[in-house]
């Protein structure tokens, strides 16, 4: 016999416990990340082409703005190599935040209707939004192999960036889902944020030309952080740990912090959606 | 022991706007809050119920008593208010057909997603996959997406993967009502094998004739509260007998409508087509019926007002709509007569109802159930001096020949 389903008006939320439920619902996930992607691709006339366009036109216009107009200082990688690799983070990290914030409302029709841990919706979207990642990467290595540019072992650091920026999208993506049920407004807020996001994440330049005393701001955009982490791991270019420590800890703190939020308005989902 | 404890269970709710929408609205909710308190309303007053182990209860009541709220706080989509409900086993529900279906995906697909969504696992699936296609009888459309589907096909595929959850408590709303006639056999087949395997279930539904044949005991819930638990059999003549005393209400004194009320109907009544008042209708009469409204506004723009008739057990027989019949009324006075001109009246001999709802430009101004009731005799339908008998069923124009060959 299993434990009792015990609903409470008056007790708190048991964290532990919803997570655990959460996670014995995988195949749910699965299926709703599998449900986007077909979905996504199969409606349009040319299919996965779209994913393939859309970072292409983010890639053209930063390095066409940064590279040729400003000329920023790369490093001596090539410029255009240089903006790839800034962006398959930054790509994915967009994807899923734009996705993830509507991701509740978009399912109102199953959320009043059935019951499931509401979490599943904005994970589904973290896992669904890795193939924006995963072809960024594969851009990425056809510049590498067209500019023959040499890579060591250490790009095998490129795993745990992987799973760091999974992480990063999925700890705003959370916040980014509750915050909409409860205000619509961020509908309109997300895509702002995400837009000077674009350019306040150093995708097109380096961290080391931000000056000294904005450090400690461009640090606190989670993003900074694993964006060097690429950088280390493909071109050798040498990580500020002090930057990189504040991003990480900023994630961190964003994904606890948001998965806590996010469980206590859990409850009052289908209510106010 | 009990599957399901329920002790002073509340639900209440704000009147008006959601709780919480955008910023301004939720500084105002707080600021109201300050300033006045708020008016709220209860959806479930102090509920207390216990439901056995494998018992099958059904839930009756007008619409707004709380039978869905109830449900839905059981299958935790909502949160009760205040109180405690203490569920002892595995519990899935089915408040409406199709839930998560995705139009563009295949049928296939669509069962694993559902299934899914519904708490089966993968392999669970991939078990009953061949069971649940064949209680679906879509072989062949197992890779078509499913928008198109015809709606028959959906209800079928819907309720077959929620006929194969091996849950021990199941919570169905107004989902027999769906589906073809065949089907729908199948489907309560399936779900008194269920009751025989020992399942507890709890369903909502307004067709008191198939609660009657499937459920043991009901529960009567009114206005947020509970009525009468009991036997099905003394809940449901509970039920009926409370239904009769509303007749006596003067209709634009009553209470129990919903809408914002921008126009309300004010009265309903039934004249022959020389404008006499009917107190009975006669099978085959030409009767109108007509619908006073009342509003403070001088106009009222895009009226679109609807009748539906019903019998006493709930099943319905047709619908008025003005919409549908000679569309929206773009502008009418506030103070409105709506007259309906029905020729020959379809209906054979036995006691009907008609739920009123009146929606203005889009919105709904005013529902009430038993808006009216009606009594219809037996008369000379087809103008043959044969009366056709008490029948369960329409009159329809036909004309029998004998072709010569």
């Amino acid at each position: 016999m299993q434990k009792p389903i015990v609903i409470d008006a008056h007790s708190g939320v048991n964290i532990p416990d919803r997570l655990k439920e959460c996670w014995q619902r995988w195949d749910l996930i699965l299926m709703l990340s599998y449900r986007d992607i077909k979905v996504r691709y199969t409606q349009t006339a040319i299919g996965m082409l779209w994913a393939l366009i859309n970072p292409l036109i983010s890639i053209l216009l930063l390095f066409f703005v940064f590279n040729v107009i400003v000329n920023v200082d790369t490093d001596g990688i090539p410029p255009l190599l240089f903006t790839v690799s800034g962006l398959c983070a930054w790509n994915y990290f967009s994807k899923v935040v734009s996705e993830a914030g509507t991701s509740i409302v978009g399912a109102q029709a199953l959320v009043k209707k059935i019951y499931f841990p509401r979490l599943v919706i904005p994970v589904s979207k973290a896992i669904s939004g890795l193939i924006e990642l995963f072809v960024v990467l594969v851009i990425l290595f056809i510049l590498l192999l067209y500019y023959r540019y040499p890579v060591d072992l250490k790009i095998f650091l490129l795993i745990p960036c992987i799973v760091l920026v999974f992480f990063i999208g999925l700890g705003c993506g959370i916040w980014v889902a509750a915050l909409t049920i409860r205000f619509r407004d961020f509908h309109y807020i997300v895509p702002v944020l995400l837009r000077i996001g674009m350019f306040a994440s150093p995708i097109a330049f380096g961290t080391k030309m931000v000056p000294e005393g904005y450090k400690w701001v461009v640090s606190l955009n989670p993003l900074t952080g694993i964006i060097d982490g690429f950088r280390y791991a493909l071109f050798n270019i040498p990580l500020d740990y002090e930057v990189f420590m504040i991003s990480m800890a900023t994630s961190v703190v964003l994904l606890i912090s948001g998965i806590i939020y996010f469980l206590r308005m859990e409850k009052y989902i289908a209510d106010i959606v | 022991m009990a599957a399901i404890h329920i002790e002073h269970v509340w639900k209440t709710y704000q009147r008006g706007k959601s709780r919480r929408g955008d910023i301004r609205q939720s500084l105002t909710f707080w600021w109201n809050n300050i300033k006045s308190g708020h008016e709220y309303f209860n959806a479930l007053e102090d509920i207390n119920l216990a439901i056995e182990e494998g018992d099958v209860v059904g839930i009756i009541g007008p619409n707004g008593a709380g039978k869905s709220t109830l449900l839905k706080i059981l299958s935790r989509i909502t949160y009760p208010s205040k109180g405690k409900v203490v569920i002892n086993g595995s519990l899935s529900s089915l408040l409406e057909v199709g839930v998560g279906f995705h139009p563009e995906l295949t049928g296939r697909d669509n069962i694993y997603l559902n299934g899914a969504i519904h708490g089966m696992s993968k392999k669970e699936i991939d078990r009953k996959f061949e069971s649940i296609v064949d209680f679906s009888g879509l072989e062949l459309f197992l890779d078509t997406p499913v928008k198109q589907y015809s709606s028959g096909m959906y209800v079928r595929l819907a309720f077959s993967i929620s006929a194969h959850l091996d849950t021990d408590i199941l919570l169905l709303d107004e989902v027999l009502g769906v589906g073809d006639l065949e089907f729908k056999k199948k489907s309560l087949e399936k779900i008194t094998e269920k009751l025989n395997a020992g399942r507890t279930i709890i369903m909502v539904s307004h067709q008191l004739d198939v609660l009657r044949t499937l459920c043991v005991n009901g529960i009567y819930l009114d206005g947020g509260k509970l009525i009468e638990t009991g036997k099905i059999d003394h809940v449901i003549e509970k039920y009926l007998s409370a239904k009769g005393e509303l007749k006596n209400i003067d209709l634009a004194q009553r209470k129990d409508r919903m809408g914002n009320g921008q126009a309300i109907v004010s009265s309903i009544r039934f004249e022959d087509k020389d404008g006499k008042i009917l107190p009975t209708i006669h099978s085959g009469q030409d009767i109108k019926i007509i619908v006073a409204l009342k509003s403070a506004d001088k106009f009222l723009q895009n009226v679109d007002l609807r009748l539906d008739v019903f019998d006493k057990m709930g099943q319905q027989w047709f619908l008025l709509s003005n919409t549908i019949s000679d569309g929206t009324f773009l502008q009418c006075p506030g103070e409105a007569i709506l007259e309906c001109d029905i020729p020959s009246f379809p209906l054979g001999e036995g006691h009907f109802i008609l739920n009123a709802s009146l929606n203005i430009n889009n919105q709904k101004s005013d529902f009430i159930q038993q808006a009216a009731a009606f009594e219809v005799l037996p008369g000379d339908f087809y103008r043959t001096g044969r009366l056709p008998s008490a029948s369960n069923g329409v009159l329809i124009n036909y004309h029998w020949s004998i072709k010569e060959k």
